[in-house]
């Protein structure tokens, strides 16, 4: 009976830790070089219909363990990230934190110096190994971030990355 | 991890499923899976007043405005797994057991402006319960007391949805995000049972008991990163919550349960319909 009893409760525990995201070991699979292999920034109107730009090869994000992740477990990383498509380019180096249903990523204070409201919030919407597809949206013209006013504006931009991880 | 903890899972339930139990005849222990359908009532009063003050925040610019949540919104399926025991028959004997429980529920709502924008808000909550049962059992039913402490994993996913059907949980929009919190709960109530054929017909009603844990009641549904910088609190009170936050902050921090929205809404009465299953034997009748 003891034994059976166990074998529940080992159950039951197992059971749940199958389901249990694990946010850090997804932050560590992330570390190493990313090239951005595509960038799509596509511009939407209010009434459903867009406008595409495709660029290829424009930049790549280095990803490292952060030295000051103190009792994070690898959750935060740094992150180097250099983009010129030719029309537009941009640089950040800084941190890279996820959430724990690892759907979103955050560049720490992107936009400004601020402890509040200066992150550039990206969505993960595919995470297949050494592929990951990446979408932010911003105003057009903008960086405009955190306002309450979706109700307002009428054009929107989308920006997809697809990235490819180097090495084997 | 994942998948060795799943492989590892499944041996385990072969090796209960095997297992040589006592409790042939009339007395003993039965392992039991019980397969229910849980209405879980949450009080829906906080959530709606999110959706109304966010429509009268947006006036004239809502096309479609959001459908009102009901107690029995996060209803669904739960599972519970453990042991019986039983003893006695024809006359009244006596039952107690003991399960672990698992329950999914999820349900959507949408919002969608004049200008196609939009949002779609996704509650998932998972369920967690461990309960004793304590009774008397006669021929072919019984009748058991019951006390479960219960933790809800109550997650609100916010996204803010584009005309062209793009959606974001990113942070253009600040009302966008992932909005969690951890309701804990501890429910006494009564359950019956009635034998049909191998099985058990059963039916339970419980209550959480008021004030316990203490402070449960302050716990809000929080939107955070992993390096907890990131914080945002679900509001009840939209309008305060756009207009002047230093006010809303000011009014959170004494009474969360007037302005934001508290985890502990989202539990209540809980009911639940099921059959209960002996693993390997059926009940002495």
């Amino acid at each position: 009976m003891v034994t059976n009893t166990a074998w529940v409760m080992l159950c039951i525990g197992l059971g749940f830790t199958a389901c249990r995201p694990d946010y850090a070991r997804q932050m560590n699979q992330l570390e190493g070089r990313w090239n951005i292999t595509q960038s799509v920034v596509t511009t939407i109107f209010a009434d459903g219909t867009t406008v595409e730009q495709e660029y290829e090869d424009v930049g790549y994000l280095e990803i490292t363990p952060d030295p000051v992740d103190i009792g994070n477990d690898g959750g935060i990383k740094e992150v180097l990230f250099v983009y010129d498509d030719g029309d537009f380019a941009a640089g950040y180096d800084g941190v890279l934190v996820n959430d724990e249903d690892n759907k979103r990523l955050w560049m720490v204070r992107y936009f400004c110096p601020d402890l509040f409201n200066c992150d550039l919030g990206i969505n993960i919407d595919e995470d297949d190994g050494r592929r990951q597809v990446w979408t932010s949206y911003f105003l057009p013209g903008s960086g405009a971030r955190n306002l309450y006013s979706p109700g307002e504006n009428d054009t929107h931009v989308k920006w997809t990355w697809t990235l490819r991880k180097e090495g084997l | 991890m994942k998948k060795v903890s799943l492989v590892l899972f499944c041996w385990g339930l072969i090796q209960v499923s095997f297992g040589q139990m006592r409790g042939a005849g009339d007395q003993g222990f039965i392992p039991i899976l019980t397969v229910e359908y849980g209405y879980n009532t949450i009080d829906p009063q906080p959530l709606n007043d999110f959706f109304n003050s966010y429509s009268t925040f947006w006036g004239s610019q809502v096309a479609a405005d959001w459908q009102p949540v009901t107690t029995g919104t996060l209803a669904g399926p739960q599972a519970r797994l453990g042991l019986r025991y039983w003893s006695g028959t024809g006359a009244v004997g006596f039952t107690a057991a003991s399960n672990f429980m698992y329950g999914y529920a999820r349900a959507r709502r949408t919002f969608t402006f004049t200008n196609n924008m939009g949002h779609d808000l996704r509650m998932r909550s998972h369920n967690l319960g461990w309960d004793f049962h304590l009774g008397i059992v006669g021929d072919r039913w019984y009748l058991v007391s019951l006390a479960t402490a219960h933790v809800r994993d109550l997650t609100l996913d916010m996204y803010t949805t584009f005309p062209d059907g793009s959606r974001s949980l990113g942070n253009l929009y600040k009302i966008s995000g992932i909005y969690e919190g951890l309701v804990t709960t501890f429910d006494v109530g009564l359950g019956v049972g009635v034998a049909l054929k191998k099985v058990n017909l059963t039916a339970k009603l419980e209550s959480p008991l008021p004030g316990f844990p203490p402070a449960r009641f302050l716990v809000t549904a929080l939107d955070y990163g992993t390096n907890e910088e990131i914080l945002d609190e679900m509001p009840r009170d939209f309008v305060l919550w756009a207009t002047d936050p230093v006010e809303y902050a000011n009014q959170a921090i004494p009474e969360d349960q007037e302005v934001a929205i508290v985890v502990d809404s989202f539990s209540g009465l809980r009911l639940a319909f099921g059959v209960e299953i002996p693993l390997f034997q059926k009940y002495s009748q």
